[in-house]
């Protein structure tokens, strides 16, 4: 039967068999993993967001790629950047500021496990 | 004019890469500040050699600086010649001694780079590098006043604060506190130590104080007269300054990340004690702060 193969896909044929076989031999490659935060605290609590675009908004707007339906929450809060294996929070100009691990910064390159506070949305980061 | 700061290296004595380092950064010391159109690097660490990158990624016009080195040790000046910047036509460096004459800083930056210790020599970087100097002690660069304040390191070192407006940031890494007095702690109450008051006066109420505290209390005691400080002097002396916000700088190589939580714990527990709203934290590669105007 004929088939499409994909380009992770080989075939090898068996010619010195008793019956002629053929062998698809399939490359299972590991998806790359995507770091995410997790919404644990605030309205919409709990929810995952993977980063999967290399910047980011979040905020209470809903074209924000992360919307936090908060009213202490700016339109355009934060911008996360992601330069894999490196993402990064900025802070937009919002109301309320962005606290790393309860400290505000303007921005700051996020660690496995750090927590952001954006008004009353509480997140965890992980890296994967 | 809002003041930026950003950690580039926070580590002190020597690089330490790694997984037990990852979160705070290996890098030795570097911190930037921003205040409008200005540039000023303090120390010239490991951690440099990021920040270079990321001004020849950010900059379209030439890149002007102000360094300002609290010494001439050799994690505070082992970045330079990897800073891409210095080595690019156009960019103008300025490098401040404490007082006209004192161009000791750029003797050294200039020594470190001869042919025994590097391949590149100094008169070959392709920016104008220039030795300026603070007017005894002090300098307005633009809207920033610069000041600087001599701390207890072998050899000697110096402190800097820069002001814009009501904003004021000090630099403050490499210093031995010395304790004037303290009464014992007692049935968990801590008793505050006594630190010498021209440095009291030198931070007092600033934004944010940048400062070594790389021991423990138990650490210090082996290590009298290295130069640095136990974490909780360094909380004593924010807490009597009424210092607003105090970043734990130059982490002790051996220490982990995990240690560094630890130790920001104790200091947390210590400023409760001392009834203090004192923020303290541990200075992180890649953080930013702003200081906005009041």
């Amino acid at each position: 039967m004929n088939k499409a193969r994909t380009s992770e896909e080989t075939e090898h044929r068996r010619p010195e068999a008793t019956i002629e076989t053929s062998v698809t031999v399939v490359r299972v490659g590991r998806r790359p993993k995507l770091p995410f935060l997790r919404l644990i605290e605030g309205p919409g609590a709990p929810k995952k967001f993977t980063l999967n675009q290399p910047e980011m908004i979040v905020g209470r707007d809903e074209k924000a790629h992360i919307t936090v339906p908060s009213a202490n929450v700016s339109r355009q809060h934060a911008l996360i950047k992601s330069r894999l294996p490196e993402v990064s929070i900025c802070d937009f100009d919002s109301r309320n500021g962005v606290f790393l691990n309860g400290i505000k910064v303007h921005s700051a390159v996020l660690r496995d496990g750090d927590i952001i506070q954006l008004a009353d949305a509480v997140f965890e980061f992980y890296e994967d | 004019m809002p003041i930026y700061v950003k950690f580039w290296g926070t580590r002190g004595s020597i690089p330490t890469p790694g997984d037990r380092t990852r979160k705070y950064g290996g890098n030795t010391s570097c911190v930037e500040i921003r205040c409008g159109n200005h540039l000023f690097i303090c120390d010239a660490g490991s951690g440099i050699r990021e920040l270079g990158s990321d001004l020849v990624a950010r900059s379209k016009a030439p890149i002007v600086g102000h360094l300002f080195f609290s010494h001439a040790h050799w994690d505070h000046i082992q970045g330079f010649p990897f800073f891409a910047p210095a080595d690019t036509a156009g960019n103008r460096f300025l490098i401040y001694g404490a007082k006209q004459g004192d161009d000791r800083f750029y003797d050294l930056l200039s020594g470190q780079m001869k042919s025994d210790y590097f391949p590149i020599g100094f008169g070959a970087l392709r920016a104008e590098i220039i030795a300026d100097h603070l007017d005894d002690g002090s300098k307005k660069i633009g809207s920033v006043l610069v000041e600087s304040f001599p701390l207890n390191h072998p050899g000697g070192c110096l402190g800097y604060a820069f002001s814009s407006g009501a904003r004021k940031i000090v630099y403050a890494t490499d210093n031995e506190i010395e304790v004037l007095s303290s009464q014992p702690e007692s049935d968990g109450e801590a008793k505050l130590r006594i630190v010498q008051p021209a440095l009291v006066e030198f931070v007092r109420g600033v934004d944010l104080l940048i400062a070594d505290g790389q021991y423990t209390d138990l650490e210090y005691r082996s290590k009298k007269g290295w130069g640095h400080t136990s974490c909780l002097t360094v909380v004593d002396l924010a807490v009597q300054a009424a210092v607003k916000q105090l970043a734990i700088f130059h982490h002790d190589p051996s220490h982990a990340d995990s240690f560094v939580d630890e130790i920001i714990e104790s200091c947390r527990s210590r400023v409760k004690k001392l009834g203090s709203d004192l923020i303290v934290f541990a200075a992180r590669e890649g953080i930013e702060l702003e200081f906005r105007e009041q």
